[in-house]
């Protein structure tokens, strides 16, 4: 059961990375040239999901937009995790008072929109793709705390490490050599639900017009755009929606299979 | 070695389990229980002694497969669907785990944990659950079955909660309890007590016993006959006096010396499995 | 000047309101060379005492000399000499090795710690390696592996070769052979009663186990919430108890009974 959400995860982020890739050599028609084609076709041929308002080809704004999801998916996940995976390891080692002041300040971070800060952000440094990413990889950081200090705090509790300790073995080398191999599986996990949030955020700031600037083909700004046709064109909005959705699905499925794939206690009883 | 056919509680011939594809981990095992008897199945980690259990309980996961045949009191088991075995379960048959923290349910009372496995056989004498459970913690040794009753689990000691669930297992008087290694987490003075307990109970119910443990003495203390597993076969089987003094297999010649620290002079070398099996682990 | 001196050692964990008196005043004396066994129940103490014996835990109050030293409670840099000649043997193998690291690298953590090798003359780490796992009976080749390739009994043999690599004069070993197999757990005594023989350590072996400890120790000191209750010859321990629970303690051991 679990073994196969995990596969159709991988096959639909397969297919996303697949287009993004394909996206570089080739697209049917030009996902950038305004007005190369009719506005507002329907699917048909030669455009095979029909085109936008600006008459751009929507089948190869689609493939291109698979670019920027996953490039800002991987630098939002990236700030989140540098940021977040030492501050863990970090929070994990502090005394009680604090470890514990640290969390605190985390559980307000957590509870800040990401809307909010790119919103902030945006209005400071203008909104670009590059803002929209660091705005959702700063919102990110407190859920990489939060998962690296739980399992570095049963790591440190474990006997190995109270063995490394009996053996001479400083901090820095304990939490390079112990904590950091045995708490990757779960940043594995939380990297790829993370950045199935990271494709939708930036969706929403594209479609609010905070993020992806218009020129740069965007499943959230495709979005946007198709809701001043919706009720005239239904199947501009369906496109980049189902785009979205599948992306966000794929990496969501497969951080759960990964969490049932890579948890030692489910794999040792088998 | 082979087993009469008797018309004994239970009943196993020719036991097999194999999980998904790999090898079977109990092979071609029988097994006998007189009604009252206590069977002490000495096995360590691996030997296919609680795979064992878990199948005559039913409670093997699905990627088990089971083949040959479990009876008990006549009836077969294997091959009965859930529904049927549950009713059987708790009833005629009832298992004690070797941890009793996780055995128990932390949100309800002990009281009520020992109520629902008498109601859930017991629906017709519902009104009479609350008089039963103080009896049967009384049984098990506690002086004030009311308190007990109205703790939960965490207010109680490893030991205390291990007798509630031996209240649990034994309230609805089955005919056969399974122990699964009953006392293998508890300290040694607690261990003693409980071992105690389980005893009198055993023997005030007139239940037989399937009795897992690694522990050779523990079983000498509770059970009359015992089977010797390795490698998910029965190596020997006999009464506990002539398998713990004339052990005849190498493999069980080994595990009782190694045992025996009480006849070894302090600080000599230890008798190993090794000395008696060629290739033991 | 005994190798330990322990002296009214308390250690008191307070988590939220709660205290918990986990040592009691404490005192002990472990000569060099004596083979000390430490009795007791979950919850008696003993852990808690090696822990701050090899200073990996910082008492409440009392302090803890090893070699004339003071160890408790000082800082961890100024701890090599401790470290390199007092090492721990835990329970349970399969969580005192960390299953990512290969044999080889875990055999030679105390051997890349800075700490002993300023104590320690230089060695050559694979060669050292390769003799500690030969002294405990495991091939060459074992070092390339992970812990998870290896027996119950087998592992616990890699944490035993780990705790000798930096050739410790003390071995602590924590219920070393609790969580091990009837079958395994003499020929594991007996590796270590020979290797303490031949390496001339000084052995503490914690156990709730009196009869295995009988084996292993001529002394051990008997431990109950906390404070040790009684100490003297294990022989005379079990022959002859003079306070109430290690009466109950011996009476406890599961003798094998005999119905003939």
């Amino acid at each position: 059961m679990k073994r196969a959400e995990l596969w159709v995860g991988l096959a639909l982020v397969t297919a996303v990375v697949a287009m993004a890739l394909v996206s570089f050599v080739w697209t049917p028609f030009d996902a950038t040239a305004v007005g190369s084609g009719p506005r507002l076709q329907s699917p048909g041929l030669p455009h095979v999901l029909g085109t936008d308002h600006m008459g751009i080809d929507i089948f190869s704004r689609i493939l291109v937009g698979a670019r920027s999801a996953l490039y800002v998916g991987i630098i939002a996940v990236g700030i989140a995790a540098l940021v977040g995976v030492p501050l863990g390891i970090l929070a994990a080692w502090l005394p009680r008072w604090g470890a514990e002041a640290m969390m605190r300040a985390t559980d307000v971070a957590y509870a800040f929109p990401a809307l909010l800060l790119a919103i902030l952000l945006a209005a400071v440094f203008g909104a670009s793709t590059e803002t929209a990413m660091v705005a959702i990889g700063i919102a990110t950081i407190p859920a990489f705390i939060r998962v690296t200090r739980a399992g570095a705090l049963s790591v440190l509790a474990s006997d190995y490490v109270l063995a490394a300790r009996a053996a001479g073995t400083p901090a820095p080398a304990i939490a390079v050599r112990h904590v950091l191999p045995n708490v990757a599986h779960l940043i594995g996990v939380q990297a790829s639900v993370s950045f199935a949030m990271a494709i939708l955020a930036e969706a929403a700031l594209s479609y609010l017009g905070l993020g992806t600037p218009p020129t740069v083909p965007s499943w959230g700004r495709m979005l946007g755009d198709a809701q001043t046709y919706l009720f005239g064109h239904p199947t501009q909005a369906l496109w980049p929606g189902l785009a979205i959705a599948a992306a966000v699905l794929g990496f969501n499925l497969v951080g759960d299979g990964l969490r049932d794939f890579l948890d030692p206690k489910l794999r040792e009883v088998a | 070695m082979s087993a009469p056919a008797s018309n004994g509680l239970l009943q196993v011939r020719d036991l097999t389990v194999a999980f998904g594809r790999h090898a079977p981990v109990v092979r071609g095992l029988d097994l006998d229980v007189a009604p009252g008897q206590r069977l002490g199945i000495i096995g360590e980690s691996g030997s296919g002694k609680t795979v064992t259990a878990l199948a005559i309980m039913g409670l093997l996961p699905d990627n088990a497969r089971v083949t040959g045949s479990i009876r008990l009191d006549g009836q077969e088991l294997v091959g009965l669907s859930d529904r049927q075995l549950s009713r059987v379960r708790g009833d005629t048959m009832s298992m004690i785990f070797q941890e009793p923290m996780t055995a128990l349910d932390p949100t309800m009372t002990a009281g009520r944990q020992v109520a629902e496995a008498f109601r859930l056989h017991r629906d017709r004498d519902a009104g009479r659950a609350r008089s039963a459970v103080l009896e049967m913690l009384g049984a098990v040794g506690f002086d004030d079955p009311a308190r007990i009753a109205d703790s939960y689990p965490h207010q109680l000691s490893g030991g205390q909660r291990q007798r509630v669930v031996t209240a649990m297992a034994l309230v609805n008087r089955p005919e056969l309890v399974i122990c699964d290694e009953p006392t293998t987490a508890l300290d040694v003075t607690v261990q003693a007590t409980v071992l105690r307990v389980l005893d009198e109970v055993l023997d005030a119910v007139g239940a037989g016993c399937l009795f897992i443990s690694h522990d050779l003495a523990v079983v000498s203390q509770l059970c009359s006959d015992v089977v010797v597993m390795l490698d998910g076969e029965a190596v020997e089987r006999g009464t506990a006096d002539r398998v713990f003094n004339e052990p005849q297999h190498p493999y069980a010649a080994g595990l009782v010396a190694t045992a025996r620290l009480d006849l070894l002079e302090p600080g000599t070398r230890l008798p190993t499995v090794a000395d008696h099996v060629r290739g033991a682990r | 000047m005994s190798l330990f001196e322990v002296e009214h050692l308390t250690r008191v964990y307070a988590t939220g309101r709660r205290r918990v008196l986990a040592l009691d005043d404490v005192s002990l004396t472990v000569e060099r060379g004596q083979r000390l066994g430490i009795v007791g129940e979950s919850g008696s103490g003993k852990s808690t005492l090696i822990r701050l014996m090899a200073s990996l835990d910082k008492p409440t109050s009392g302090t803890v000399r090893f070699d004339g030293r003071v160890v408790s409670g000082v800082p961890e840099r100024d701890l090599g000499f401790l470290r390199a000649s007092v090492q721990l043997v835990l329970q349970d193998p399969r969580s005192s090795l960390n299953p990512r690291m290969r044999v080889g690298s875990i055999v030679a953590e105390p051997l890349r710690s800075p700490l002993i090798r300023r104590e320690r003359r230089q060695v050559d780490q694979r060669a050292r390696v390769r003799e500690v796992l030969d002294a405990v009976g495991l091939p060459a080749d074992s070092a390339d592996r992970y812990p998870h390739e290896f027996s119950g009994g087998q592992r616990q043999r890699i944490a035993i070769a780990r705790a000798l690599a930096p050739s410790p004069e003390v071995l602590i070993a924590d219920e070393a052979v609790s969580a091990l197999d009837v079958s395994v757990r003499a020929q594991v005594l007996n590796l270590l009663m020979g290797l303490v023989d031949d390496l001339g350590l000084t052995l503490l072996f914690v156990s709730h186990d009196l009869a295995v400890v009988r084996h292993v120790c001529p002394d051990a000191v008997v431990m109950q919430a906390g404070r040790i209750v009684e100490s003297g010859p294990t022989q005379r321990l079990f022959s002859a108890p003079e306070h109430p629970y290690t009466a109950r303690l011996v009476a406890a051991i599961p003798a094998f009974r005999s119905r003939s």
